[in-house]
């Protein structure tokens, strides 16, 4: 049985109510026409003024199974609900002393056992007297309907318990008296205490912004309320300052006249702050995140997982690309365009097969302005919270940079490797833990094999390096390197190896000790294998040794040389001259005793022997003269030429008398040398200077000295008969002469003696002439550089 | 005044001879005696040898050669100078080196002059004449 749902009505029913008394023209039917009584379909009862049943109609005994005469035996107490009885006394008592007709609910066992709820309705019949004749009832099955309104009850506890579950409010616009009327929870939603708000207490509530905007959707016009259900969102500021998100739905309820009114609205309403909020939050969080990704210097993107086009790309991939990409990601070839020809088939690869799952992989990209640069992608699937592949994502990179950086590393290492290969030698790098503990952390090929032992060995344990090294030079490599590493200098040491397959090998290292973070030392070096350069070496030192025996043996055969020569020359001293003496001696002899007995022509004859002796004498001291020039220790005597000078040519002149020659000399003139062998060469080139001024009526010699090139020159100076320069190269050859002998005598040999002098104390000596003008002679005697500076200054007056 | 010795040790016949005419002609008062090798010479100054027989007078100068036969003349002044008795005795060492050596040499022992003998005969002359005269007039020992 349906109940149709009256508001207001439900609450009320279970509710007991006093009910008007019953007309007099009631107990008519009762009275007068019994059988219609009978056959009413409800229970009819009537009892005496004390309550005592007294007649039953036939439908009591119909419902309850139980013979009429037992149910008024009984006054119907047999067949009442247990727990009902209180009721049952309270009937009564409302019978025995009341005079009002009253109803209650009880429950009334039916003929089939069940409990059935029934209205009961009673009147007093009173007379004129105002007593209490009888009591009139009916008794009405209400069950079923009981049973609906308990449906709608529970129906409406659940809607109840929804709402309250959903925190909706519920509120309502009557627009019969423009009153809103607010349910508990909308009541918190606007913050208001009352139920029931006019219109100007609800706009109050309203956001003034959302209210001028949203009005006619909030709170409408009964002529605009068309659209019979819309949503709206607005702000409520409540008392406290809290502003809150509420969202409406709206619904218009119309009459169900022909031509419908709008009676009212209905809303229900959710505070929806929270989502509000977490959408501004998430707004910014994508802001973020936006902004992120269109700073960002790598190229963000994000494609669909099943079309594979492109959902997002930042703007980086415009820079890296270096073109618009309006449409590039339209269409995948398109881009693909952009990436260089030997790298695009494995570019398209992996996105047709690994897309989903994600790869990693470098590529160049060909720009438009055709530059080319290095990038490398690395795509990856996004899951959601359940674990379902949403989106793919991909990062570019552009890694110009480090590929230019890995490119020059590479040439640097190629650089590297070939200058290793022309080393004549090992590199190495050895890491020292201890004196006798230690790695190489880098090697060229050939370390094992110099030393004699296998890679393996070196790599098990480095000090195998020295299995075959001398023990002596094994311990002056390890004190030098502990040196080494405690002051970090560079050092170098040549160590011997015993090599098992070559022999005694000389190597030498070299390195450069470097201290590493940890503390540890590093040596960074090369091994060179010197047993060439040490054979050659050994070769040198054996050559000098054997050079300088020779020189030894030269130098004695040299001296033994020049002690031979010597006794050469005295006994050309001794030897030639005791018989020249004695030609000479006695034909001087012979002149004296007998020279007045001889002829006139043997006379000169005999002269003739006397002047071929007198010159062979002369020849033979000018020959000891220059043997002597160049022999025996070299004297530095102070020299004052000039004084020196002047003593000569006063000795010359003492012998020729008559000759008119004047000389000047520059006074002052000083030097140092062999004082005997500087006399020499004076007295040489002032008698030259002297004979060859023999034929000049005015001859004149001068002795002065020049600065030429840093150096003192003495000029032995005439104006005799001079020389022609052509001859110029034999004036220091010994026995060469330039005059003939009728012209002026000599031997030639003067001059070989002034330059032997001269050479002998490191000096220069030249002579110019002009035939038939004169003479110049010049010499420097340059001072030994060890006694330069302990010897004083010389001074050339003018 | 008692006759002046000389002696000449030359092996050099022709300079002996010419020594001698030099000697001659200075006019010197005394006798000159030859002998032409050191080792005479040194026989004849210390009485030994073929001179064993000699009185034990010693001349009043020596005019020694230093090239000599046997022994030199350095050798023969060496014994000279060595002698207590004959320590004293005048010697000249008349040659004809010229050499610094032979000089420096002969001072070094202890000769009393050293003269290198002249190649020109006028020289030669009067250089022996000048030393004849010296050693055997004017330089008389006290």
């Amino acid at each position: 049985m349906k109940v149709p749902v009256q508001g207001g009505a439900i609450a009320d029913m279970a509710m007991p109510r006093e009910i008007a008394p019953a007309s007099s023209d009631v107990d008519n039917p009762l009275n007068n026409d019994k059988q219609l009584i009978e056959l009413l379909p409800v229970m009819v009862w009537t009892t005496t003024p004390s309550g005592h049943v007294n007649f039953v109609n036939l439908q009591c005994s119909a419902f309850t199974g139980v013979p009429r005469e037992q149910l008024m035996a009984t006054d119907m107490m047999s067949v009442m609900h247990p727990d009902d009885l209180a009721i049952h006394d309270e009937i009564l008592q409302k019978m025995l002393h009341g005079r009002a007709a009253f109803e209650y609910e009880v429950r009334v066992r039916h003929h089939d056992g069940q409990y059935r709820r029934c209205l009961v309705r009673a009147i007093p019949d009173i007379d004129s007297a105002g007593e209490v004749t009888r009591w009139m009832g009916t008794s009405t099955d209400v069950e079923d309907l009981r049973q609906a309104a308990d449906q709608i009850k529970l129906k409406e506890d659940h809607y109840r318990l929804a709402l309250d579950a959903a925190q909706l409010g519920t509120w309502h616009h009557d627009f019969r008296n423009d009153e809103i009327h607010l349910d508990a929870r909308a009541c918190e939603h606007f913050g208001v205490s009352r139920a029931i708000l006019n219109r100007a207490e609800f706009k109050a509530c309203i956001e003034p912004a959302d209210w001028q905007a949203s009005s006619e959707d909030i709170l409408p016009q009964p002529a605009q309320a068309k659209n019979n259900h819309r949503a709206v969102e607005f702000r409520v500021r409540r008392p406290d300052g809290d502003v809150r998100w509420l969202s409406s739905q709206i619904s218009v309820e119309y009459s169900d006249e022909d031509q419908p009114r709008a009676l009212r609205t209905i809303s229900v309403s959710r505070d929806i702050t929270a989502v509000k909020q977490a959408e501004a939050r998430l707004r910014e969080s994508e802001a973020r995140l936006r902004r992120f990704a269109e700073h960002s210097d790598d190229a963000l993107w994000l494609g669909d997982s099943d079309t594979m086009l492109p959902l997002y790309v930042s703007p980086a991939f415009e820079r890296m690309f270096g073109r618009p990409l309006h449409n590039e990601f339209d269409n995948a070839d398109t881009w693909l365009q952009s990436i260089h020809a030997d790298d695009r088939k494995e570019l398209e690869h992996l996105i047709n097969t690994r897309y989903r799952t994600g790869f990693t992989v470098e590529f160049r990209i060909v720009r438009r302005d055709s530059s080319t640069i290095w990038a490398r992608n690395r795509t990856f699937p996004i899951y959601d919270d359940r674990g379902e592949l949403i989106h793919v994502g991909g990062i570019i990179e552009d890694i110009t940079q480090r590929k230019q950086f890995e490119e020059s590393l590479r040439l640097e290492r190629e650089r590297f490797d070939r200058v290793v290969a022309v080393v004549p030698g090992v590199l190495y790098s050895y890491r020292r833990i201890s004196s006798e503990q230690g790695q190489y952390t880098y090697m060229t090929p050939g370390l094992a094999e110099l030393h004699g032992v296998t890679n393996e060995d070196l790599a098990n344990n480095a000090a195998t390096v020295f299995r075959w090294v001398p023990a002596e030079d094994v311990r002056m490599a390890r004190s030098t390197v502990a040196e080494a590493c405690q002051r970090l200098v560079q050092w170098r040491m040549d160590y011997r190896v015993m090599h098992p397959m070559k022999g005694l090998r000389w190597l030498s290292i070299n390195a450069v000790p470097v201290r590493d973070a940890d503390d540890t030392v590093t040596m960074h070096g090369l091994v060179v294998d010197i047993t060439a350069r040490k054979q050659a070496e050994e070769q040198v030192q054996r050559l000098n040794a054997d050079l300088e025996l020779r020189v030894q043996q030269r130098t004695a055969e040299l001296s033994a040389a020049n002690e031979e020569l010597e006794s050469f020359a005295y006994a050309v001293s001794h030897d030639l001259r005791a018989p020249l003496r004695a030609m000479w001696g006695f034909c001087d002899a012979l002149i004296e005793d007998y020279g007045a007995a001889l002829p006139q022509e043997a006379r000169e004859y005999l002269q003739h022997v006397i002047d071929g002796s007198r010159h062979l004498g002369e020849i033979i001291d000018g020959l000891l003269a220059l043997s002597r020039s160049t022999r025996g220790d070299l004297r530095r005597d102070p020299i004052d030429i000039s004084v020196m000078a002047e003593k000569i040519l006063r000795d010359i002149a003492r012998v020729e008398p008559q000759r008119r020659v004047t000389w000047a000399i520059q006074p002052g003139l000083r030097a140092y040398g062999d004082s005997r062998m500087i006399d020499a060469v004076l007295r040489n080139l002032l008698g030259n200077a002297w004979k060859y001024t023999a034929l000049r009526a005015a001859g004149l010699i001068r002795v002065y000295a020049e600065f030429i090139d840093d150096e003192y020159f003495f000029f032995v100076e005439d104006n005799g008969a001079g020389f022609n320069m052509e001859h110029a190269e034999k004036l220091f050859l010994p026995f060469q002469r330039l005059h003939r002998q009728d012209e002026f005598q000599g031997l030639g040999i003067g001059l070989a003696t002034v330059q032997r002098i001269v050479h002998r104390h490191g000096g220069k000596v030249h002579g110019s002439g002009i035939a038939g003008h004169g003479a110049k002679f010049c010499f420097s005697l340059p001072l030994p550089d060890d006694t330069a500076t302990n010897l004083p200054v010389i001074e050339i007056q003018e | 005044m008692s006759t002046r010795t000389l002696l000449l040790v030359e092996d050099n016949p022709q300079d002996e001879l010419l020594t001698l005419r030099a000697l001659r002609k200075a006019n010197l008062n005394a006798s000159i005696d030859v002998v032409r090798d050191g080792q005479q010479a040194v026989d004849y100054l210390f009485c030994t040898g073929e001179f064993s027989t000699r009185s034990t007078t010693l001349p009043d100068v020596v005019l020694l050669d230093i090239n000599l036969p046997k022994l030199s003349g350095l050798d023969v002044l060496t014994r000279v100078r060595a002698e207590p008795h004959t320590k004293l005795l005048p010697v000249v060492m008349l040659t004809s080196s010229d050499d610094e050596r032979d000089r420096l040499n002969s001072y070094g022992i202890g000769a009393n002059s050293f003269v290198s003998k002249p190649l020109e005969f006028a020289e030669f002359m009067s250089s022996v004449g000048l030393l004849g005269t010296y050693w055997t007039r004017t330089n008389t020992p006290p």
